[in-house]
């Protein structure tokens, strides 16, 4: 329960309890506080929040309800993805450890999904999932082995590793997290509460300006992005998933623009279902230091539009063919580049 | 001729022997047409005779309030939505999508039948060149767009539709694991087959989940890799065979051994395997089965490499895919033939199949909505073709006396006058 705070054992659980927000200014409720403020924190640093064993059972049943107020509370989108990524990763993190018949139950449980096991164990393939359920979430995937027609579908049960299990169930709870933050919460907040929403506003802002910096230094001039490659590259901050092609055009724009790889690499790594090492593979790859040894260009113009990544139909940029040429366009519009920076970070930032 | 001619199909007589015609076969039974379940959560639109008027928005209480309206109006096409909505009236963002059925579509339209180029006909309404098989994009000699086709539907190509409705179907049910009962197969009363699947589960599904679906059915971004093929380069083990237990596994290694069981030197040379090759394969073809079926290591069949290998993986995927509409079927706000309805480019119904029927089904006698009856007729020009047991034509500039039905399918197809 206090692993798995998206079942219904645990949301009754804390119904049981009978807290309201509003005695959260108690004294003996601080160490439930610090660590909803810890999950949040973890959550715009790293991305993936930890399970803490050493913490009282209650502590960690209880943050979670906190945290996801103090989310919604706060309202910022950037955050909202960041904290369901966050505690779903940790999730992943725990159930890989989990048996199979603890998975199943979970998945068939908590998620609502029709997910068995294989009568006959022993092979990679132990796990059946309904296609409706697995076409729910695989599609946010982009990886060709994710692809339905990739997979043995036999009486509309899809066959998958624990490992793909795993992974398509913690997708399942990114969303539900993401649904549960969503809703703005208009009530008047505790002062301890209060408290703690200053200060996790002040960090998120703070810890945005020195992703900002970070990121994409010197070489690449946000602001002066075609609008196709800026929406993208926001995208990929706010930590939305971008579709295969849209990678692509995005990671060769930034090779092209002198990014280097492993910036690229650590960019990347928040997005739905970046593995670090794949995500490694793929860059050094468009880079021409893998496979074929061939350095590749970002798309022009016209293959961006076929695909639907072209913005406004070309008519926001110069008459050019290439997204490489309108970003040297706009650089060579010196002050107008500047204030685009400006324009370019706000958007970045997800600020309304 | 023919088709250089205006095609007067929206001279008066003709019109009013259409609609005369509809109205008496709206009006013959109560169960002319079947309303979709859940109709007052459907969107239907019409299509009028004359200005060919699309009316859409409408919604319907019941079977016979909708069978009323189509009695009134008399439309030359009737749709609904496979779309459920929560006031179907409204513009299409305000409707409130509850979900839609999954529908298939199997057009003659999307498969290369040899018969096209004898039947289909098109001509370019700038420089009236005309050609004949399926029209090209662009008249090849004055670069227009706008050209008139003309595509007319024989036997062959009805097959054609079948032989992929039936793929689909084994797919639906073995792969899916849909059964029967939520599965209804219609004859679209031109040129092939609407599959309807109706499905609490399925309703849900979004856009790209039903691509995922139609990508399935079509074999497109099927990756060899994922099927065993990891290396077609060090060909150590070109097939896991262990993992073959369906699905695509299962309709891989089916068509491999249908079409080894038959291939000839030719037909191995037609998907681009070597002459050599070819002939060797159909020397040894009792021991490549015999591998196959064993589920042995692909190359213990000597002169048969990798890269031969794969031409004939890929021919077996490419027989055993459901070649579908792929548009219909991903559109969660498509409107749909209303079944039992008459079809405005030929006055045949959407007609349904009887379950486990659809390989011995006669669309050409199952959509007829007419008997006896007899039109005198002019007809510029036409195919032959059978409706029933009755075989009508080839005509050309003649005045003849047809059933209704025949009659009616020239004068739908533009084809002649009623005189
Ligand atoms: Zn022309
Ligand atoms: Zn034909």
């Amino acid at each position: 329960m206090a692993k798995y705070p998206f079942t219904r054992e645990a949301s009754q659980y804390v119904e049981g309890i009978g807290l309201s927000l509003g005695d959260m200014d108690k004294p003996e409720f601080a160490p439930i506080l610090n660590r909803a403020e810890e999950r949040i924190f973890e959550a715009i640093k790293s991305g993936e929040s930890k399970f803490r064993e050493d913490l009282d059972y209650e502590v960690e049943i209880l943050s979670f309800p906190v945290s996801v107020a103090l989310v919604r509370a706060l309202g910022d989108p950037f955050l909202k993805r960041r904290f369901a990524l966050s505690e779903a990763r940790r999730i992943q993190g725990l159930l890989s450890s989990e048996g199979p018949s603890k998975i199943v139950y979970l998945a068939s449980t908590a998620l609502k999904w029709k997910v068995n096991m294989k009568a006959d164990l022993g092979r990679s393939m132990e796990f059946l999932i309904g296609f409706v359920d697995y076409l729910k979430v695989a599609p946010s995937f982009h990886d060709e082995k994710w692809k339905l027609i990739n997979r043995i579908v036999v009486e509309g049960l899809v066959h998958l590793t624990k490992e793909e299990l795993v992974r398509l169930m913690t997708e399942g709870i990114r969303h539900r997290f993401e649904k549960i933050v969503e809703p703005k919460l208009d009530l008047e907040l505790p002062k301890s509460l209060r408290e703690r929403l200053e200060r996790i506003g002040e960090f998120l802002s703070q810890r945005k300006r020195i992703l900002k910096a970070e990121e994409l230094p010197k070489v690449a001039i946000i602001g002066s992005f075609p609008p196709c490659l800026k929406v993208l590259y926001e995208s990929l901050l706010a930590g939305k998933s971008i579709s295969h092609v849209g990678r692509f055009t995005l990671t060769s724009f930034l090779l092209a623009v002198g990014v280097g790889s492993d910036e690229i690499v650590r960019l990347f790594t928040g997005l739905a279902d970046a593995d670090e090492r794949i995500t490694l593979y793929q860059v050094e790859h468009i880079a021409g230091r893998r496979g074929s040894r061939t350095k590749y260009t970002p798309p022009s113009c016209s293959t961006l539009k076929t695909h639907g990544l072209c913005i406004e139909n070309g008519s926001l940029c110069g008459k050019v063919r290439h997204p490489i040429i309108e970003y040297r366009r706009r650089l060579r519009l010196g002050q107008k580049a500047k204030e685009a920076v400006a324009e370019g970070f706000e958007k970045a930032q997800g600020k309304p | 001729m023919g088709l250089r001619e205006k095609v007067d199909i929206s001279s008066l007589k003709n019109i009013a022997f259409i609609k005369e015609s509809f109205l008496d076969y709206y009006r013959a039974s109560k169960n002319a047409i079947r309303a979709p379940s859940d109709i007052s959560k459907r969107e239907f639109g019409f299509q009028t005779f004359g200005d060919r008027l699309m009316v859409r928005h409408r919604s319907f209480k019941s079977q016979e309030e909708l069978l009323r309206f189509i009695q009134a109006t008399v439309p030359s096409d009737c749709y609904y939505s496979a779309a459920y909505y929560e006031d179907p009236t409204l513009e299409m963002e305000e409707k409130g999508w509850l979900g839609a059925d999954l529908i298939f579509d199997v057009d003659a339209d999307h498969i290369p039948t040899r018969c096209k180029a004898i039947h289909d006909r098109w001509i370019c309404l700038n420089c009236q060149r005309e050609g004949r098989g399926s029209a090209p994009d662009r008249c090849m000699q004055c670069g227009s767009q706008k050209i008139k086709e003309e595509q007319w539907f024989c036997e062959e190509c009805l097959e054609a539709a079948k032989l992929e409705a039936l793929k689909l179907m084994d797919i639906l049910l073995l792969d899916f694991g849909l059964s029967p009962e939520e599965i209804q197969v219609y004859f679209s009363g031109h040129r092939g087959y609407h599959i309807h699947v109706e499905s609490e589960v399925l309703r849900e599904l979004d856009q790209i989940a039903r691509k995922e679906i139609v990508d399935y059915a079509m074999g497109l971004g099927l990756d060899l890799a994922f099927y065993g093929f990891k290396d077609v380069i060090a060909f150590e083990n070109p097939f896991d065979w262990r993992r073959q237990e369906g699905g695509w596994h299962r309709r891989i290694l089916q068509g491999l051994y249908d079409f080894l069981s038959t291939a000839t030197v030719d037909s191995l040379e037609e998907i681009g395997i070597k002459k050599v090759i070819s002939e060797e394969i159909v020397k040894n073809r009792d021991w490549i089965l015999k591998v196959l079926w064993e589920k042995g290591p692909l190359n213990a069949v000597k002169g048969l490499g990798p890269k031969a290998w794969e031409k004939l993986v890929r021919y077996s995927i490419d027989r055993q895919v459901a070649r579908i509409d792929s548009v219909v079927t991903t559109d969660i706000h498509r409107l749909i033939r209303l079944p039992g309805s008459l079809h405005g480019k030929t006055g045949l119904m959407k007609a349904s199949v009887e379950r486990g029927e659809l390989e011995a089904f006669d669309p050409m006698k199952a959509s007829v909505a007419f008997q006896g009856g007899s039109i005198r007729v002019y007809v510029r020009e036409s195919s032959q073709f059978r409706l029933g047991d009755e075989t009508f034509g080839p005509f050309k500039d003649t005045v003849t006396e047809l059933p209704r039905a025949a009659a009616l399918l020239i004068v739908c197809k533009g084809l002649g006058d009623i005189l």
